[in-house]
C-alpha cells in the first residue's frame, strides 16, 4: 500500500476502495457527501457516479456512488473488481419496493467480482414513521444465512448524519490484514 | 442581477464548485457581452428580412450560412434560444405532422401507474432542486395556514416525462432524461419541449437511453477514438487499464498498446463521461456553458457534444499531466491514480463558467474544431460494427476468453472495415491499426 496519499497523510494509512450500491433514491449520493463535506446537500439523480475521497483515522477511503437506476448501474458491473467494502443502502421507508432492493442485493453479492468483501447494509431513513428497523431488515433480508461474507447492518439517517461513523468505523475494525 | 443569489433563470449561483462572487466577477463582463450580442443577431436578423421586436421574437430564422453558424457559436439571444433550436431542429414540421397526439398523450396518461411514472415521482423534485422554479411553493390559506403547493414546472415536467414513456416504451423514462427536459421546459412550451424531448433522443443522442444503454457505450467508444486521436499525450492515462480488474480480454489489451480492444472493453475513465451524453452536459457544465453546448448541437448537430467533451479534456489536461507527473516515481496501485484522476474529469466542467474561451477552444484553437459530422458518423459505424463483432465472437466463446486465434479472427474481421477507409478525413486516426492490418493480411496470404 503506497500510493501518493498514503505519502501525504503519514505512512501508516491504508488506501481502500469502497462501493456505495442500492436502488434509487435510497439516499446513497446524499451519504457520500455527508460523510465528505459534512452537512446534508440536496442531490440530484447520479447518472453515472460520483467519486470522493473520505479520511477516516488512518484510512483513505475511496467511495464510489454508483447511479441508482438500473440500467444505468448495469454499465457499471464489469468495474466493480477490488472493492474492499461494499455499502448497500435500503430506504427502510419505502416497503413497496423492499423485494426489489433485496434481489439486487443478492444480484450485487452474487457478483464474483465483490467476492468475499465486507458487506454494510444501511437501513436508512430511519427517521420516517414506519421504517422497517434493522433487526426487520436483518430477517426480511436473510442475512443470518448469508455466508462468504462478513456483514452487519446499520440503522442511518443520512440527512442529520446519524449512524455514517459507525459505517466506517465497522468497516476499519473488520477489514482483513 | 447581481444582487440576488440566483441566476437569470431561477438557479442558486453559488454551489461546491463556483461561489457567488466568482459568479457575480464572471457575469460582469458576461452580462454586457449578451447585450452586445443581441444587439449583433437583431442587425443580422434585419439585413436578412426578418423582424424581430421585444414583445415578438422570431419564431423563423435566417438559411444555413457560415454567418449563421458563427452567431450561433457566440450565442443566441436567450430570449429565442427555445424559438432557435426548435425551428433548427425541424421542430415545426414535426408538431404539424403530430397535430393533436401530445393533448391525446396527456389524456391517455393523465391516472397511469407504472414503473415508469413511480420512476419519475422519485425524480421530479430532484430534478433542478437548486431551481426556484422546480420546488415546491409555500402558500398561506384563508384561515392563515400554510401548506406547500408544487410548482406548476414541476407538473408540465411530470406530464411531458409521462407522455415521453408513453410514446418512446422502448426508452419508457430513463434517469437524464429529466435534466434534458427541465432545461427544455425553461425555453419553451410544454407541447414543443415535448416534441424537443422526441427529436433529440430520435436524431441527436440515438440509442442513448434505450434500456441496455448500448448507445453510451458506442459514443463512449467515438469519444475515445476522438480523445486518442487529439489527445495524443493524455490518452495513455486515459485508457489505462485497472490493474485489478479481471475481464475477459486481458491480455488482449496489454498486448499491443495500440490495438482497438478499447472500443469492446472501454476504459473505466470513460465513464466519467456517461452523463455528457445522456444529459448533455446539464449538471456537467455550468447552466451558461451548457446553453451555449446546446445552442452548437441543435444547429451543427451531435458532432458538437464530442467537440465540446474533447476541448473540456484539453482544458483539463494540464491538471490531469500535473497528477500524472506527481505520482512519477510512485507506486501506482491501489486505484490511487485513477481515483485521483476520475475526480478530477469529475469535477473539472463544473467549474468552467467562462463559456466564451470554452467554445474558442473549441472552434478557432483546435484541431477537432473542423471535425464534420460525416466523419463522427463514420467513426459511429466503425464503432457499432467492431461491438457488434466482438460480441457476436464472445457468444459464440461464452466466458472462456479469447486466446491468440479468436484475436486473430477478431483482427481479420477488421481488415474489411479498415478498407472502406472509415474515420476521419483529414487525420489518420487508426493508421497505425491500418499497416498493422496490411501487415497481418500479408502474413496470412
Amino acid at each position: 500500500m503506497g500510493g501518493s496519499f498514503s505519502k501525504l497523510f503519514g505512512s501508516k494509512s491504508k488506501e481502500i476502495r469502497m462501493l456505495m450500491l442500492g436502488l434509487d433514491n435510497s439516499g446513497k449520493t446524499t451519504i457520500l457527501y455527508k460523510l465528505k463535506l459534512g452537512k446534508a446537500e440536496k442531490t440530484v439523480p447520479t447518472v453515472g457516479f460520483n467519486v470522493e475521497t473520505i479520511k477516516y483515522k488512518n484510512m483513505i477511503m475511496n467511495t464510489w456512488d454508483v447511479g441508482g437506476q438500473e440500467r444505468i448501474r448495469a454499465l457499471w458491473r464489469h468495474y466493480f473488481s477490488g472493492t474492499d467494502a461494499l455499502i448497500f443502502v435500503i430506504d427502510s421507508n419505502d416497503q413497496d419496493r423492499m423485494s426489489d432492493a433485496k434481489k439486487e442485493l443478492y444480484k450485487v453479492i452474487g457478483d464474483k467480482e465483490l467476492k468475499g468483501c465486507l458487506l454494510t447494509v444501511l437501513a436508512n431513513k430511519q427517521d420516517l414513521e414506519g421504517s422497517l428497523k434493522p433487526k426487520e431488515l436483518i430477517e426480511y433480508l436473510e442475512l443470518e444465512k448469508l455466508s462468504g461474507h462478513n456483514w452487519c447492518v446499520i440503522p442511518t439517517i443520512a440527512i442529520n448524519g446519524t449512524g455514517l461513523t459507525e459505517v466506517l468505523s465497522w468497516i476499519s475494525n473488520n477489514l482483513p490484514n | 442581477m447581481i444582487h440576488s443569489d440566483r441566476d437569470r433563470y431561477g438557479f442558486k449561483k453559488a454551489n461546491h464548485f463556483v461561489s457567488e462572487q466568482e459568479y457575480n466577477n464572471w457575469w460582469k463582463d458576461y452580462s454586457p457581452y449578451l447585450s452586445r450580442r443581441k444587439k449583433k443577431w437583431e442587425k443580422f436578423m434585419a439585413k436578412n428580412g426578418f423582424q424581430t421586436s421585444r414583445d415578438n421574437p422570431p419564431t423563423r430564422f435566417p438559411a444555413r450560412s457560415e454567418d449563421m453558424k458563427r452567431y450561433v457559436r457566440k450565442g443566441i439571444p436567450a430570449e429565442w434560444r427555445g424559438n432557435a433550436w426548435f425551428y433548427f431542429t425541424n421542430g415545426p414540421a414535426k408538431l404539424k405532422d403530430n397535430i393533436g397526439v401530445y393533448d391525446k398523450l396527456v389524456e391517455e396518461t393523465m391516472t397511469m401507474i407504472n414503473e415508469n411514472t413511480e420512476a419519475i415521482e422519485k425524480d421530479l423534485h430532484r430534478t433542478f432542486p437548486e431551481n426556484i422554479h422546480f420546488n415546491d411553493v409555500t402558500k398561506t390559506a384563508s384561515d392563515g395556514t400554510t401548506y406547500e403547493e408544487e410548482s406548476s414546472l414541476l407538473n408540465t415536467l411530470r406530464r411531458v416525462l409521462k407522455c415521453f414513456s408513453k410514446y418512446r416504451p422502448s426508452i419508457g423514462y430513463c434517469q437524464s432524461l429529466n435534466f434534458i427536459a427541465g432545461l427544455l421546459l425553461i425555453f419553451l412550451d410544454e407541447e414543443k419541449a415535448f416534441w424537443m424531448l422526441v427529436i433529440i433522443t430520435e436524431r441527436y443522442l440515438p440509442g442513448i437511453h434505450d434500456f441496455n444503454l448500448e448507445g453510451v457505450n458506442v459514443h463512449q467508444g467515438v469519444l475515445m477514438l476522438c480523445v486518442r486521436q487529439y489527445l495524443p499525450e493524455i490518452w495513455p492515462y486515459i485508457n489505462e487499464q485497472d490493474e485489478r480488474k479481471g475481464t475477459i480480454l486481458n491480455g488482449f489489451r496489454h498486448g499491443s498498446k495500440d490495438d482497438n480492444s478499447f472500443l469492446y472493453d472501454l476504459p473505466p475513465l470513460s465513464f466519467c463521461t456517461t452523463s455528457w451524453f445522456m444529459s448533455i452536459f446539464v449538471g456537467v457544465l455550468p447552466i451558461e456553458t451548457t446553453l451555449r453546448a446546446w445552442d452548437c448541437l441543435f444547429y451543427e448537430d451531435s458532432k458538437s457534444i464530442f467537440q465540446v467533451s474533447l476541448t473540456i479534456f484539453k482544458q483539463a489536461e494540464p491538471q490531469i499531466l500535473e497528477l500524472i507527473n506527481a505520482s512519477r516515481g510512485m507506486s501506482a496501485d491501489d486505484g490511487f491514480l485513477s481515483a485521483e484522476l476520475f475526480q478530477i474529469i469529475q469535477n473539472f466542467p463544473k467549474k468552467v463558467l467562462d463559456a466564451n474561451t470554452l467554445m474558442e477552444d473549441c472552434f478557432k484553437y483546435s484541431d477537432f474544431g473542423k471535425l464534420s459530422q460525416e466523419e463522427i458518423m463514420n467513426c459511429k459505424k466503425y464503432v457499432v460494427e467492431s461491438r457488434t463483432r466482438y460480441n457476436e465472437l464472445i457468444k459464440r466463446r461464452s466466458a472462456v476468453g479469447l486466446n491468440e486465434n479468436d484475436r486473430r479472427e477478431l483482427v481479420k474481421g477488421a481488415v474489411v472495415i479498415e478498407n472502406k477507409k472509415v474515420g476521419l478525413k483529414s487525420l489518420n486516426w487508426n493508421g497505425k491499426l491500418n499497416n498493422r492490418m496490411r501487415k497481418i493480411q500479408h502474413k496470412l496470404r
